[in-house]
């Protein structure tokens, strides 16, 4: 009969087409993270997003601030609170240095690099989040051996890094 | 004259426990002659070694940071910059806004007796964003007056913001200015913009047209990619033209429109010019030249005599580059005299940190006047720190270089010179291989400098044998036969910083000899997040030619210009130690084969004490 073959024949295409979409936009968040220096990271962390299914690249790379902004904002929580439990004095001067550099990845860095990748003028988003990610590895580096911030600045370091870089393909 | 060398020039104040820079004692006003016999002010110092010896810490690349596992190198990595030093860091005669962000020039004109210039500003920070038009005045395009922001980003059509534009002047005496605005939804359109009062000279209002934008990127266009539209050019039916330019492909285009108002513009079907992978075309500028004077052309001029200089800021490469060749004013389209160097491909307008250039007819003295937006290279934190981003170039007249007939002449606007104040001259000093020597002339920090080498015997240049393949500058420690040779610049009495400007001369393999010139920052500062990198180019010195330079060194900036400005490299340098009074300037010889002698003339700079217009007084 007619009806049960055209209902196969529906929901065969509702099928096609529900696995085709989210496969051509995780095609651009594959072709876009395998620019990046951190392509695995790239991947994982924009699909955790569900905005990147339909995202176009400058939203890709916008998604990848708004990491760069919620990782940092975390972090300066969290070196509040450890300079609140009187750390040495070499303790203190690693955090206290690291405290400024994410203040200005928070007030200057990452509005610049939104502003940039909203408004099409690609390449301060390029430098910008290029320097989040310098602040973040020299916050690291301060700590000598004994970091309590390995894991949010290793992070923040690969989310910025990719950030500049998807906004380099732009250029 | 009527300052005094010892006036304090500058509007901040040093906290009180920072040295007081050392200034130079009164100095009589008339050029002291120093014979090399004399020896009274120069000190010979045969420093082979400290050439050629690295002395500085490790020389990081551009870009990474040197492997770390000491907490100690924490210390060194952002640099612990003093109120003191920042304040060095401005500039005493170079165009720049009191505090925050600014970059491209927009809208340079010359109107009632003034000159205006008008740029990308963010008035509330020292990083880009929230863009508004700052605007400033001067009678001489040296001193200038700060005005009211112009425009700010207060319409749907520019709410995103107020982004670079050009202004025309017509003949019947009306300015309008294009501008690309950010819509509110992101989108880069094209605005007209106009003064409130035209018998105002400081043209302080601006009006834009209700009926904004008058121009909308077309199908086929990014809306992302449509920007910076250049100054007017009447054509032969008596219409205007301007150019936006743009990317199709990774080819950077220049997309034409014609108008009869300026309010009503017509997409033409055809590109002025496009090449191929390129990328996107930035700040497009297009004017002509006259190859039979030096006097510059108004922008609609066309005719034999002419040759037209097509311009793009390349937005992947952060470069202004320009080619020279014939425009077609029926056809509207624009060939290359070389098509292997053409936009993009071959002449770079400045070879050093510069961008987002633009020039304007100056109908007042019949000049071509170039501007260039020269960016900071140490960090966003230090910005941030400091308050501010960002300089102009000193203006330059672009003219023609008929002696080559293959590039354009940039050289600093005359006016600059009224800055002069007192001179050291130097005459006939030899300057031997492997060697520098320290001129002794005060303050090193504000200067005019003007340099001719002579190679001596050139029978050097015959028996030099075997081909010295040079293609792109290399540091100044790479010691060859024939260089390099040429000034040390913001450099400390133990070399420890040091900015080497100079000429490198190699052999090529058919046997002609090509010349380099270059600026070395890889050693102007111990602080290692600062960007340092060799930055220079190719410039012809023709048979009767000695090797001459200019520089106009101002605190943080270094403009160098060679053969007459043939080549030209802008460079922002942050020394730690090499400032204020233990600044100081060398000749150098690193060659291996040939002594050189070098002769001088080095004039102390005023500042050009740049403030706000005194409206309140009027």
């Amino acid at each position: 009969m007619k009806t049960p073959m055209l209902l196969t024949l529906l929901s065969f295409t509702q099928l096609l087409l529900i696995t085709i979409l989210p496969i051509a936009s995780a095609d651009l968040v594959d072709d876009t993270c395998k620019k990046t220096p951190y392509a695995d990271f790239c991947i994982s962390a924009l699909r955790s997003d569900p905005r990147s299914s339909t995202a176009d690249t400058p939203k890709l790379g916008l998604i990848m601030v708004d990491k760069v902004d919620t990782s940092a904002k975390s972090t300066l929580t969290k070196i509040n609170d450890l300079l609140g439990k009187s750390p040495d004095p070499g303790m203190k001067k690693a955090l206290t240095f690291c405290k400024e550099s994410y203040k200005i990845v928070i007030s200057a860095l990452v509005p610049s690099s939104r502003e940039s990748l909203s408004k099409g003028d690609y390449k301060f988003a390029v430098d910008y989040m290029k320097g989040a990610a310098r602040e973040a590895s020299d916050c690291e580096v301060g700590f000598g051996r004994k970091s309590p911030l390995s894991d949010l600045n290793d992070y923040e370091n690969k989310a910025a890094s990719v950030a500049s870089a998807i906004a380099s393909t732009l250029l | 004259m009527q300052n005094s060398p010892s006036h304090t020039n500058a509007p901040y104040t040093l906290l009180p426990e920072d040295p007081s820079p050392a200034r130079p004692p009164a100095s009589s006003r008339r050029p002291v002659k120093v014979f090399a016999a004399t020896a009274a002010s120069v000190v010979f110092l045969t420093s082979l070694v400290m050439l050629i010896v690295n002395q500085s810490p490790e020389t990081p690349t551009e870009s990474d940071h040197p492997p770390r596992s000491d907490p100690s190198v924490r210390d060194r990595l952002s640099y612990n910059w003093t109120n003191a030093m920042f304040a060095w860091q401005r500039t005493a005669f170079h165009f720049q806004p009191e505090k925050n962000w600014m970059n491209d020039p927009d809208g340079p004109l010359y109107y009632m007796g003034w000159y205006h210039l008008f740029y990308q500003y963010n008035p509330d920070s020292a990083v880009w964003g929230n863009i508004t038009w700052g605007h400033a005045v001067s009678k001489d395009l040296i001193h200038w007056l700060y005005l009211p922001l112009a425009m700010v980003p207060d319409r749907w059509f520019d709410a995103g913001g107020v982004w670079t534009g050009s202004a025309t002047l017509l003949p019947d005496g009306r300015i309008v200015i294009l501008y690309t605005g950010d819509t509110d939804e992101s989108i880069q359109v094209q605005n007209l913009a106009y003064p409130a009062n035209l018998s105002d000279p400081l043209l302080i209002e601006w009006v834009k047209y209700p009926d904004n934008p008058v121009i909308v990127p077309p199908a086929g266009i990014n809306p992302e990619e449509f920007r910076d539209p250049t100054t007017a050019w009447m054509g032969p039916d008596g219409t205007w033209r301007i150019l936006v330019g743009s990317k199709v492909d990774g080819s950077g285009i220049a997309l034409i429109y014609q108008t009869s108002n300026f309010t009503a513009f017509e997409a033409q079907p055809g590109l002025l010019h496009a090449v191929n992978g390129t990328g996107m075309w930035e700040c497009v500028d297009f004017y002509p030249v006259s190859t039979n004077s030096s006097n510059g052309l108004e922008t609609s001029v066309v005719g034999p005599g002419v040759k037209h200089v097509l311009k793009a800021s390349l937005d992947d490469l952060k470069k202004d580059y320009y080619a020279i060749g014939t425009y077609d004013p029926v056809s509207d389209t624009w060939t290359p005299d070389d098509p292997e160097a053409d936009v993009g491909m071959g002449l770079q307008v400045d070879y050093g940190r510069y961008y987002a250039s633009k020039t304007f007819f100056d109908q007042n003295t019949g000049r071509r006047i170039l501007w260039g937006w020269i960016n900071e290279t140490d960090t966003d934190y230090d910005d941030l720190a400091k308050g501010w981003a960002s300089v102009q170039t000193i203006p330059r007249v672009v003219t023609f270089d008929n002696k080559t007939g293959s590039n354009i002449l940039e050289w600093p606007v005359e006016e600059v010179e009224s800055l002069r104040l007192n001179s050291t001259e130097f005459d006939d000093i030899l300057v031997e291989a492997g060697s520098a020597v320290l001129l002794d002339i005060g303050m090193a920090t504000q200067l005019d400098i003007s340099v001719e080498f002579e190679i001596e015997g050139s029978d050097a240049l015959e028996a030099l044998e075997e081909p010295e393949a040079i293609i792109e500058c290399a540091t100044a420690q790479n010691r060859t036969t024939l260089g390099p040779f040429g000034l040390l610049v913001l450099a400390d009495k133990s070399l420890s910083e040091l900015t080497p400007i100079y000429f490198h001369i190699a052999k090529s393999t058919n046997g002609s000899l090509t010349t380099l010139f270059c600026a070395d920052e890889t050693r102007s500062s111990k602080a290692l997040e600062v960007f340092k990198k060799v930055y220079g180019g190719p410039v012809a010195v023709l048979d009767d030619e000695k090797f001459t330079m200019r520089l106009l060194v101002d605190h943080s900036i270094i403009e160098s210009f060679a053969q007459g400005g043939r080549t030209v490299i802008t460079s922002r340098i942050y020394p730690t130690e090499a400032i204020y009074g233990a600044a100081k300037l060398f000749l150098f010889n690193n060659a291996t084969g040939v002594n050189v002698t070098a002769s001088l003339e080095i004039w102390q700079m005023n500042s050009a004490f740049i403030r706000p217009f005194p409206l309140e007084e009027m």
